[in-house]
């Protein structure tokens, strides 16, 4: 498997309206990237130019260290060794399982059995699905195999695009996980498009942001959501409590009393960003000192729960409870904050973010 | 001289397309609620039922009932055996968009208060406009070339003045003239069913009802309603078919010629074969631009070869026949331009089944291949034929049925001494032979059937374009 660097990137399909505007992007080889934006930023454009499907205005894709488009040279899509995953599958109707995973190998290696049985195995399949058609496979099973065909030919990178946005919740997780197993197990360089930032956190090595056909952050999934590069990007890939602050030293004073501020910070106005799960809530009589709140109401969702809090003057923050033991709407709970928070310029306006209230 | 003729054969057309276009239209819509939407017993049967006209060309029919009823030529005559041949043009597009309606919408209207006759005028009319308008300019295109079987009731029209005066004077301006104005009305037509298929788009967005239609009890109505539809298919079906049996019948007792029936079979079914690979061949270009490189000069290529369907079949052979006199003498009367007569005719049907076969083979396709290392001919090779065997089969079906029951271009074209099923019959049956000519109209009956239970399976395909 090779690495892939994009420099530069940009593609207009009507003049003067970019989809891509600049994007650079470097995955290691055998790393797993995701590409996480919402619907319109771009990101399926970028998995198109990558794959060889369109030409970009400018800028250049280099796999491993063949330069594939860009300075005038446009490898097709045929000799570029890019492996493809499409959206719902994208199985040729016509042909058996078999037939798609072999669909890519030399004519001499489509009839012996063993790669097709191999590769079944690997995105962990039974063998004897190889004689059905694409027609009689589950959704979750039509995607491991288009994942063996992308895989059959040994490509030296696989481009994945929204392979699990039609899959239901079940089947999603149970699909991922052996998606994830198949790339592991052959060290594959992976490119994964998705809007889910759930998906992306929880599979890709390091995540790159897009917006608006611009590359905003490309880091590892912790980082991310720890550290994320602006408000927007906090709240897009989580929940996201944010206050308006006075940063004092390396603390900031809030509507949830003094918090930690990570990094460097200078003094003065700021927006601090806090996660729901961060807010721990106790008896107000058991901690005297701490910031009083009114329980909006309570989202019970199973394996936690979400608590809307309303606070004196900042409105309503989130707070996400594991446990049974919840507090009930309209009680009173002191509120603390546990860790540190990230601090932001202020807002110019002087308006919040929308609260985002998304899992 | 010629001039208060035109105004009597266009009164003629005109009361007589009109009259059709209504009859169709009361009949047709009246059938598919009854067929979609009522608890009439049998539903599925009287749905292959109501499609079986279809099977019997409209010549036929007309010989059916004249052969039976001499008193028949005259409007009311015509007008009853039009409507009979040429209503399934309106149940089928009307029975398939009942079933593209959304129930919800009438569940709601009833929730709402309303009756089921207000239910149908004001919830399920409205949506059915676009198809029920699509099948009665269909109707009207038909009746404008219909030449057979209206000829047969002697009731003059454009389309058999054009015939008579071609016959008489051979390629008079007179025909000429007439053939003109036919074509302008043609020409009015498909203006209308061009805008009419811009729009069609819009009206099949919501198909897909997620839910089972709860037919409305008839109740009380069951008999009636019973023996409306089998008044109806007594009329449009049992009819020609008993009178074909009746002739056929008496024709055996003047022993047929089955050395010749035999021939001209085989003579039809070549010819068809021809035509049908000939057709599809040129509709696989023009299939496949329509879709994949939508433009405007993609557009103009497909929207022109609908002007075949409907400019008369007799237009076109006149059209043939002056121009392979002028330019290419040594062709006039050869199966070479009697094939391309049938190119012109059936290239539409072709093409529809063509476009929407390469609607299904999505470029996704041919990029997951490319991704795959796939050359751009082994790609053909191996997705896009594979593909779109189907729609390119039963496109070349559709055209080879269609050309076994031609009959008008057929007339004017063929070389001299070939026969085919459709002119035999008509030379037979044009001398009052109607024993003689019952056998070949057995054939084609026989022939049109499988298409016509492909059209009942297959109601959202277009029939004839």
């Amino acid at each position: 498997m090779s690495s892939l660097t994009v420099t530069g990137l940009t593609k207009a399909y009507t003049a003067g309206v970019p989809v891509l505007d600049g994007v650079d992007l470097h995955v290691p080889s055998g790393s797993f990237t995701a590409l996480l934006g919402p619907s319109g930023c771009g990101k399926t454009t970028l998995l198109r130019l990558i794959a060889g499907f369109d030409d970009p205005d400018a800028g250049t894709v280099v796999v491993g260290d063949r330069l594939v488009a860009g300075g005038g040279r446009s490898v097709s899509a045929r000799r570029r060794g890019v492996g493809f995953v499409p959206q719902e599958g994208g199985l040729f109707p016509h042909l058996t399982v078999a037939g798609n995973i072999s669909f890519g190998l030399p004519r001499r290696q489509r009839r012996e059995g063993s790669r097709v049985r191999e590769l079944l195995g690997l995105v962990g399949l039974d063998a004897a699905l190889a004689d059905r058609s694409p027609h009689q496979l589950s959704g979750g099973q039509q995607q491991r195999v288009a994942l063996a065909r992308a895989l059959a030919p040994a490509p030296s990178l696989v481009l994945l695009d929204e392979p699990f946005s039609s899959l239901d919740a079940t089947l999603r997780e149970e699909t991922r996980l052996a998606v994830s197993a198949a790339l592991d197990a052959i060290g594959a360089t992976a490119v994964l498009v998705t809007h889910d930032q759930a998906e992306a956190l929880s599979m890709a090595d390091q995540v790159a942001v897009l917006r608006q056909g611009r590359l905003v952050q490309l880091t590892d999934p912790r980082t991310l959501y720890r550290s994320p590069q602006d408000l927007d990007v906090a709240t897009f890939v989580g929940e996201a409590v944010v206050l308006d602050a006075d940063v004092r030293s390396g603390t900031a004073h809030c509507a949830l009393g003094a918090v930690p501020v990570d990094g460097r910070h200078p003094d003065g106005r700021a927006r601090v960003l806090l996660r729901p799960e961060q807010l721990r809530l106790s008896d107000p009589a058991a901690a005297p000192e701490a910031v009083v709140a009114r329980i909006e109401g309570v989202d019970f969702f199973g394996h936690d729960a979400r608590v809307r809090l309303i606070l004196a003057n900042a409105g309503t923050v989130s707070a996400r409870l594991v446990g049974a033991d919840l507090p009930a709407t309209g009680e009173q709970v002191a509120v603390t904050v546990r860790g540190s928070a990230q601090a932001f310029p202020p807002a110019t306006t002087g308006e919040l973010p929308h609260p985002v209230l998304s899992a | 001289m010629l001039r208060p003729r035109v105004g009597e054969l266009l009164w003629n057309t005109l009361r007589l397309v009109l009259g059709t276009v209504l009859c169709c239209g009361v009949l047709g819509v009246g059938a598919a609620w009854l067929v979609e939407r009522s608890s009439v017993p049998g539903r599925r049967i009287w749905h292959v039922l109501l499609v079986a006209p279809l099977a019997v060309p409209a010549f036929v029919n007309s010989y059916a009932w004249i052969s039976l009823l001499p008193g028949l030529d005259t409007y009311a005559g015509a007008l009853l055996v039009v409507t009979l041949s040429y209503f399934p043009f309106v149940y089928l597009p009307v029975a398939a968009a009942f079933r593209g309606l959304d129930p919800a919408l009438e569940d709601t209207a009833r929730g709402l208060g309303l009756s089921t006759w207000a239910v149908f005028l004001r919830v399920q009319l409205p949506q059915l406009r676009i198809a029920l308008l699509g099948g009665g300019l269909l109707v009207a295109l038909h009746l404008l070339a219909e030449f057979g079987a209206l000829q047969m009731l002697r009731y003059p029209t454009f389309t058999t003045a054009i015939y008579d005066q071609y016959r008489a004077t051979f390629n008079g301006p007179g025909a000429t003239m007439l053939a003109g104005v036919l074509v302008m009305l043609c020409l009015l037509l498909l203006l209308a069913e061009i805008r009419l298929r811009g729009r069609r788009g819009y009206a099949r967005s919501g198909r897909g009802a997620p839910r089972p239609v709860r037919p409305i009890a008839l109740r009380r109505l069951t008999a009636p309603a019973l023996l409306a539809l089998g008044a109806l298919v007594g009329l449009a079906v049992a009819v020609p078919l008993w009178s074909l049996g009746y002739w056929m019948a008496r024709g055996a007792a003047s022993a047929v010629d089955w050395a010749t029936l035999a021939t001209t079979t085989s003579t039809t079914l070549g010819l068809a074969a021809a035509a049908a690979v000939l057709t599809t061949a040129m509709a696989l270009p023009t299939g496949w631009l329509a879709v994949r490189a939508r433009g405007r000069v993609a557009t103009f290529l497909e929207r022109s070869t609908y002007l075949g369907s409907s400019v008369p079949g007799i237009v076109v052979a006149l059209a043939l026949v002056t121009v392979s006199i002028r330019v290419t003498p040594w062709l006039y009367q050869t199966v070479p331009v009697l094939l391309a007569a049938y190119a012109i005719l059936f290239l539409p049907r072709a093409i529809v089944t063509v476009r929407s076969a390469v609607e299904q083979a999505p470029p996704l396709y041919d990029d997951v291949a490319a991704s795959l290392g796939s050359s751009a001919p082994d790609r053909l090779r191996r997705i896009t034929l594979p593909l779109l065997a189907p729609g390119i089969g039963a496109g070349a079906a559709l055209v080879f049925l269609a050309v076994v029951t031609e009959l008008t271009a057929t007339l004017l074209l063929a070389p001299t001494g070939t026969r085919t099923l459709a002119t035999a019959f008509w030379a037979a049956s044009s001398a009052v032979e109607y024993g003689a000519a019952a056998p070949y109209a057995v054939i084609m009956v026989l022939l049109s059937a499988p298409a016509t239970v492909l059209l009942s399976r297959d109601a959202r395909r277009g029939l004839t374009t």
